[in-house]
C-alpha cells in the first residue's frame, strides 16, 4: 500500500511539473503564433497603403497587439477582472481602452478600411480570450489533481 | 479619489491575487511531498533508503515502467524540437524586422527575446 501511495505522489508530482514548466510555456508560445500573423496581416494592410503607418489607429492596434504577445504570461482571468474593476468603479481615474479605440477609429474615414480593422480588432480578442479562458481552465484542472 | 490612490489599490488587489495563486502552486508541492512523506514513514525503520528505492521500481509493472519511459522521451522531445523553433525564429525575427523598418522606420515591437520567448525581467509578473 505504501508503495502505492509513493507511486501515486511521484505521478502527480511529475505532472504538476509538467504543466507547470512545459505547458505554461508552451500557451505563451501558442498565442503568439496566434497573434503574429494579425499583426503581420495588419502591417501589410497598412504597407499596400490603405492606411498609413503613423495614423493612430495603426499605431494603437500595433501597440494593443504587441503589448498583448508581450505580457501574455501576465493574462489570467482574476488579473483581467482586477485590471477592469477599477475603470468601472471609477471611470474618470484611468484611460478607457475602449473608448481610446472608438476615438482613434473615429479619424478614419473610409469604411472599408474601418471593417477591416475592426476585423482585426476583433480577432485580436477573440485570441485573448481563449487564452484567458484557457488558462482558467488550467488552474481548474490543476486543482482537481 | 485620485489616480494614485487608484493605482495603489490595484497594486494591493494584484499583490493579494499573486499570493492566493503562489499558494495554490505551492500548497500542491506540499501536499503532494506530505503524502509521500507519509508513505516512506510507514516504511521506514523496515527497509534501508536503497532497499526502499529498489523496492519501488521493482514494484513498477511492465506497463508503468513503459508509461515513464514514453513520458520522459515526449518531454524531452518537445523540449527540444522547442529549442529549434526558438533557434529558427531567432535566424527569422531579424530579417523580418529589417524587412518592415524599411516601410515603417517607427515600426513598434513586442520586445520579447529574440527567440520568441518571454524577457526574463517580465516573467516576475507570471
Amino acid at each position: 500500500m505504501a508503495v502505492e501511495i509513493m507511486k501515486s505522489s511521484i505521478a502527480l508530482f511529475f505532472s504538476r511539473a509538467f504543466v507547470y514548466s512545459c505547458y505554461r510555456d508552451y500557451r505563451p508560445d501558442l498565442f503568439r503564433v496566434e497573434v503574429f500573423p494579425i499583426s503581420g496581416e495588419l502591417f501589410e494592410y497598412a504597407a499596400s497603403g490603405a492606411l498609413p503607418f503613423d495614423s493612430s489607429a495603426y499605431r494603437l492596434l500595433r501597440k494593443y497587439m504587441n503589448d498583448v504577445i508581450r505580457y501574455v504570461h501576465a493574462l489570467t482571468f482574476s488579473r483581467f477582472i482586477v485590471s477592469y474593476s477599477p475603470s468601472a468603479v471609477y471611470p474618470n481615474s484611468t484611460k478607457n481602452a475602449v473608448e481610446e479605440w472608438g476615438e482613434a477609429l473615429a479619424e478614419i474615414e473610409s469604411s472599408e478600411v474601418l471593417n477591416r480593422l475592426n476585423a482585426l480588432h476583433n480577432r485580436a480578442a477573440r485570441v485573448i480570450a481563449g487564452q484567458i479562458f484557457n488558462r482558467l481552465m488550467k488552474n481548474f484542472h490543476i486543482s482537481l489533481i | 479619489m485620485n489616480q494614485y490612490e487608484h493605482l495603489i489599490k490595484y497594486k494591493k488587489l494584484e499583490v493579494i491575487n499573486t499570493a492566493i495563486q503562489m499558494n495554490l502552486k505551492v500548497g500542491g508541492v506540499v501536499a503532494i511531498c506530505a503524502i509521500f512523506a507519509s508513505a516512506l514513514k510507514a516504511l521506514s525503520g523496515r527497509q534501508a533508503l536503497l532497499s526502499m528505492t529498489l523496492l519501488l521500481v521493482a514494484n513498477l509493472k511492465l506497463s508503468e515502467k513503459i508509461s515513464f519511459v514514453l513520458g520522459f522521451g515526449g518531454a524531452l522531445y518537445g523540449y527540444r524540437q522547442r529549442r529549434l523553433r526558438g533557434t529558427v525564429i531567432e535566424m527569422m525575427s531579424e530579417h523580418q524586422r529589417k524587412l518592415e523598418q524599411t516601410p515603417d522606420p517607427r515600426r513598434s515591437s513586442s520586445e520579447i527575446t529574440p527567440k520568441g520567448t518571454t524577457r526574463p525581467d517580465d516573467r516576475s509578473l507570471e
